[in-house]
């Protein structure tokens, strides 16, 4: 969900996206988990990849969210803000309770 | 693309493919997987990064793709202790399939290509070996062992192709 989101702002490659993750201090379990979330995605036809050669000559695999990828961020942001309530109001119980 | 790593670098990726492959992993993902981990190592290098270090290491690396792709380890591994005995067992049907194929082949193509069998030919046929020696005649006999040996080498072919599909399917279906 966070990989889609970072990708709905533009499209960016493998190490971009960690280095953003990072930033939200969001650290994936080992920092190679971020490759094979980005096959995952792929495989669920979710993002659309392109080779592009920067200016040194690197080659980098750019990843896209597609239409199917946005549909699908909106659900999993519904059912993310759907947990969230349900957690705050079982929570808010527990401290009315104290 | 990967003349670009340095030996460290070249070590971690081969020992990161091969593990993979051992794992079940598809042609076209290592390939994948390569192109990411060269992308990995360069804009690492021109962060002033370690790559390998920050990848966890090939095995770290491994352990964590299996994870996030849904690969059994369990099973992978007892998977990859069993390959050696399929392996045998995949020869040796196929050595059989060979045998098997060729004496067939030989018995069928003496009774309709030579006279070896047949009840009118009086002179007899003395030298007769279903192995090797299914015609009087030399250059047809060199002729129809030739068809023996293709046919059973196609048919060994086929059978250990396809048991090795077979062995595969089941292998990604567990």
């Amino acid at each position: 969900m966070c990989v889609l989101g970072i990708l709905t702002r533009e499209k960016s490659y493998g190490y971009e996206i960690m280095k953003e993750l990072e930033k939200h201090n969001l650290k994936l379990k080992g920092v190679g988990s971020i490759y094979p979330i980005l096959n995952k995605l792929k495989d669920y036809e979710w993002v659309n990849t392109h080779l592009e050669i920067t200016e040194s000559g690197k080659v980098r695999i750019y990843y896209e969210i597609n239409e199917r990828g946005k549909l699908q961020l909106q659900r999993k942001i519904e059912e993310w803000l759907e947990l969230q309530e349900d957690i705050r109001s079982l929570l808010g119980s527990n401290v009315k309770g104290e | 693309m990967s003349s670009q790593l340095s030996r460290k670098e070249e070590m971690f990726l081969t020992e990161v493919l091969e593990e993979l492959e051992q794992y079940g992993t598809s042609e076209e993902e290592r390939k994948t997987i390569r192109q990411q981990i060269v992308e990995h190592m360069e804009e690492s290098r021109e962060h002033g990064e370690d790559g390998v270090e920050s990848l966890g290491g090939a095995a770290g690396f491994v352990n964590d793709f299996l994870e996030i792709s849904d690969i059994d380890l369990p099973s992978e591994i007892k998977n990859i202790r069993t390959t050696p005995e399929k392996k045998k067992a995949l020869f040796a049907a196929g050595f059989c399939t060979l045998i098997g194929t060729y004496l067939l082949s030989q018995l069928v193509l003496s009774l309709v290509a030579t006279d070896s069998f047949n009840p009118l030919n009086k002179n007899g046929f003395d030298d007769y070996h279903l192995l090797y020696q299914i015609s009087e005649d030399p250059w047809w006999n060199t002729m129809l062992l030739l068809v023996s040996i293709s046919i059973s080498c196609l048919a060994a072919f086929v059978v250990m192709r396809f048991w090795g599909r077979l062995l595969k399917t089941r292998r990604k279906i567990q």
